[in-house]
């Protein structure tokens, strides 16, 4: 009896043994040509033009064409279009080469094709204020002519290169999936698998007669968590993972198996203040508050990240020119300012200094704060009520956050101005208005940045907001793998990518 | 016995609609508004209207509510807010894996902990007793997700033997199995060695034992069957419990269950989804309170001859009538 109880039990522990023994197998001399990728999120609606975000930024391209691309710079390049013109203030034209395009259902590529993918971005939400400025749209031959309301490089920009992927209108008319399951593009990749929350897996086309990518299939895993992602990668169960937090990032670099790429992305972090209402309405107030800023010790224990003087991130080179008056750390200014407005000893000025996640950066500065007789009281809130308090002006001082995913200082630029929706600060300024107005007309980006770099200046004068850090983008992948193009968005691209 | 389930499945009904009232309300009167937190901080005032509009938000709650249950009535669960998807579609993509996850963590808590339960309460007061106890209780106070995470670390990351994360599998499953379980574990043990030390010193096992009869089939027959009540009991409230801890273990272990969809979508308020994961949590807990009183009416005659006990003494009732 006691035999067949131990002999029981060892057999128990060989089965157990051989289940977790098995799988994973080894891999021979050849190339990978399969990849697999790590996002944050594999969203329900595969429609970037409903649920915009980094992951389906850098899933969309690998199925659908574009009007026009963009490089890891966010500089213009041919797609469909092959060329393209600013006729007047408002009218650009593009001309269109839809020869060679095909669907992932065999049918070519139809002008009309375009216009129905810029009809479908009236239905969705948050394209309405890019499209509130679009007039028209229509072509003749194989030009695209697209009129505007008010001139508006922001316009063509959020629009056409990332935004609006170019569907199959009959296959879209005559299914209810074919955009929000990425069913039928002209990319050289088809969605073979898609499972909303765990991932989409691309296969590349058979038929596809552009330029053959070297990766025959890609799949995109959702992992939620930074530090998962980095275990993914380290596990060998992903080759590629971003987003990752500075400390996974410096344990990946001392990974042989492993290359690492870091890079400013177009994210900040920034105090604002309600300029509406007192202490704030104040301008010596504000900028005794940006005197007492040391940005190289808040970067320092908020850690991967880098200091910036502008409310346009680091990564838009050209436009984030660090402003020659830019006001730096110094207590004693900081003192006089306040004295100057009317706080001392006697009347210490007291506010909230409000959060939406821990930061202990910001801890930090309430310290500096309370050495030069400021009572700053932190509290935390949860992100929608902090979004809400600074929309409807219920904030003081408040930490915020913000990635975006334009491709454009301009859009960054526009918390400059009154009335726009970055603008948090509720600041109003005829001056700013203007610079920011001008630096929405120009033709050329060389053009508009001098006038954003002008209005980063002008804003010290009166610091609605203060710029503390530029978020930095951490990235790790298989040694082998190259060719990923990744942008300062948190977007990658795998279209050239391949494994040695 | 089947009118009283008929009865029971049939109070589910009015049980779900006070469910969606409350959770409704909750969910509506709460702060922040749906199309904020979702459209994000850069959104302009038109994409909010728009929002607002296409999802029927601008309309006054009772309508909102009735629209909803009007749908719910069809089968249709809404769409979600965020997605733009069908809520019964979203849902039915990933309850398999949460059921998955809960079952087997219920198989788990069911075998092993009657099982350490037992021999813990037939060596009371033993070595083997004392360090078992020693465990549990080092056991039930570790938290799940911390649980999880030395798992992952030291299996997968430092051994390599199993996956850190996933579902697909098997050899996936093991790690969110041992965590989700591990709670009810050590409960169920400790509930199963209290309730048998009870049991194993009644004067009917002395009995059996001097009789001659083996001590396994005392243990199985006379025992076990005797002090399953307080197990059945603690075993219905950790399955229904499950369902909630599988928020953090499917958070941990990267599970596209229901419950981490469930967690994005109170994060953005996204009304719709929330409160079909939530009547299907209600609807699965009540089920499984039902299950749990079927099984005490299965292990314990007396109780079932309660259920009965009412239609034999109504039957009584009416002959006398009759007779009368």
């Amino acid at each position: 009896m006691k035999a067949k109880r131990i002999l029981a039990l060892v057999l128990a522990v060989v089965m157990m043994l051989s289940l977790v023994a098995c799988g994973g197998g080894s891999s021979d001399g050849e190339a990978k040509t399969e990849l697999t990728a790590a996002v944050n999120a594999v969203p329900g609606n595969l429609d970037i033009s409903v649920t915009m975000g980094t992951p389906l930024l850098s899933m969309t391209p690998h199925v659908y064409d574009f009007l026009i691309g963009m490089d890891e710079d966010y500089n213009f390049i041919p797609s469909i279009a092959t060329s393209w013109e600013r006729v007047d203030d408002t009218t650009w034209t593009f001309e269109c080469d839809i020869e060679g395009y095909t669907f992932s259902n065999g049918d070519p590529l139809e002008m009309d094709d375009i216009i129905f993918s810029i009809d479908h971005l009236w239905d969705c939400a948050p394209m309405a204020s890019y499209m509130s400025n679009i007039e028209d749209y229509y072509y003749e031959g194989n030009t695209l002519t697209v009129k505007m309301v008010e001139p508006n490089q922001l316009t063509i920009r959020n629009i056409f290169p990332t935004l609006c992927p170019i569907l199959n209108k009959s296959y879209c008319e005559g299914s209810e999936t074919a955009i929000t399951n990425m069913e039928c593009g002209t990319g050289p990749y088809v969605v073979s698998s898609y499972i909303p929350g765990d991932s989409v897996v691309l296969d590349l086309r058979e038929d596809y007669t552009g330029d053959v990518p070297a990766l025959t299939k890609i799949t995109f895993k959702q992992i939620n968590e930074p530090a998962n992602r980095y275990i993914a990668l380290e596990t060998g169960e992903v080759d590629f993972a971003t987003e990752l937090g500075y400390r996974d990032y410096l344990r990946a670099q001392d990974n042989a198996d492993l290359s690492t790429k870091e890079q400013l992305a177009t994210g900040l972090s920034f105090y604002v203040f309600d300029t509406s209402e007192p202490p704030f309405d104040d301008v010596r107030v504000r900028q005794a508050l940006c005197y007492a800023m040391d940005r190289e010790s808040w970067c320092a224990i908020t850690e991967g990240v880098e200091p910036l003087y502008t409310m346009v991130a680091s990564a838009y080179e050209g436009a984030a020119d660090k402003p020659e008056n830019s006001i730096e750390y110094d207590l004693d200014k900081a003192k006089e300012l306040l004295a100057e407005a009317g706080y001392d000893e006697n009347n210490p000025l007291s506010f909230e200094l409000q959060i939406y996640v821990s930061s202990p950066a910001t801890e930090a500065y309430q310290a500096t704060l309370k050495s030069i007789g400021v009572n700053a009281t932190i509290k935390q809130y949860d992100r929608g009520t902090a979004i809400a308090m600074t929309r409807s002006g219920d904030h003081e001082m408040m930490l915020l956050s913000l990635y975006s995913v334009a491709g454009s200082a301009l859009f960054e630029a526009g918390a400059y101005r009154n009335g726009n929706m970055r603008n948090f600060a509720l600041y109003e300024n005829d001056v700013l208005d203007e610079i920011i107005h001008q630096a929405e007309i120009q033709p050329t980006e060389e053009e508009m940045n001098v006038y954003i770099n002008k209005a980063h200046v002008e804003a010290v004068n009166h610091m609605p907001f203060l710029p503390v850090a530029n978020m930095v983008l951490y990235s790790a992948n298989d040694a082998s793998l190259q060719g990923v193009l990744q942008r300062p968005d948190c977007s990658f691209v795998f279209l050239d990518a391949y494994f040695e | 016995m089947y009118r009283y389930i008929v009865q029971r499945l049939i109070m589910i009904i009015p049980i779900l609609i006070l469910v969606s009232i409350a959770i409704f309300l909750l969910l509506s009167l709460s702060p922040n508004d749906p199309a904020v937190l979702i459209l994000g901080a850069n959104a302009s005032d038109l994409e909010l209207d728009m929002f607002r509009a296409q999802h029927g938000l601008d309309k006054p709650l009772h309508v909102q509510y009735l629209n909803y249950m009007l749908g719910l009535l069809h089968g249709d669960m809404g769409e979600s807010y965020s997605t733009m998807q069908d809520v019964s579609y979203m849902i039915k993509i990933r309850i398999g894996n949460t059921m998955i996850l809960c079952a087997g963590a219920c198989v788990l808590i069911t075998i092993l902990g009657v099982l350490l339960g037992v021999s813990m309460a037939l060596r009371q007061n033993s070595i083997y007793d004392n360090i078992a106890r020693v465990c549990v209780l080092i056991f039930s106070a570790m938290p799940q997700f911390w649980l999880g995470m030395m798992l992952i670390l030291l299996l997968a990351v430092q051994w390599g033997i199993l996956p850190p994360q996933g579902f697909s599998t098997i050899r996936h499953m093991i790690l969110p199995w041992i965590c989700t379980a591990m709670g009810g574990i050590t409960v169920v043990s400790r509930t199963t060695r209290s309730s048998m030390l009870e049991v194993v010193h009644q004067d009917y096992i002395r009995t059996a034992r001097a009789k001659g009869l083996k001590e396994g089939y005392i243990v199985r027959k006379h025992a076990l069957k005797n002090s399953l009540l307080p197990i059945i009991t603690v075993l219905g409230r950790y399955v229904g419990a499950s369902f909630g801890g599988a928020v953090v273990i499917e958070n941990v272990f990267q599970i596209n269950g229901i419950g981490n969809m469930m967690v994005t979508g109170l994060r953005q308020k996204d009304i719709p989804l929330v409160m079909g994961c939530v009547m299907i949590s209600a609807l699965l807990i009540a089920i499984v309170n039902l299950l749990t009183d079927i099984a005490y009416a299965y292990v314990d005659p007396r109780i079932k001859s309660q259920y009965e006990g009412k239609k034999k003494k109504k039957k009584s009732k009416a002959k006398e009538v009759s007779e009368a």
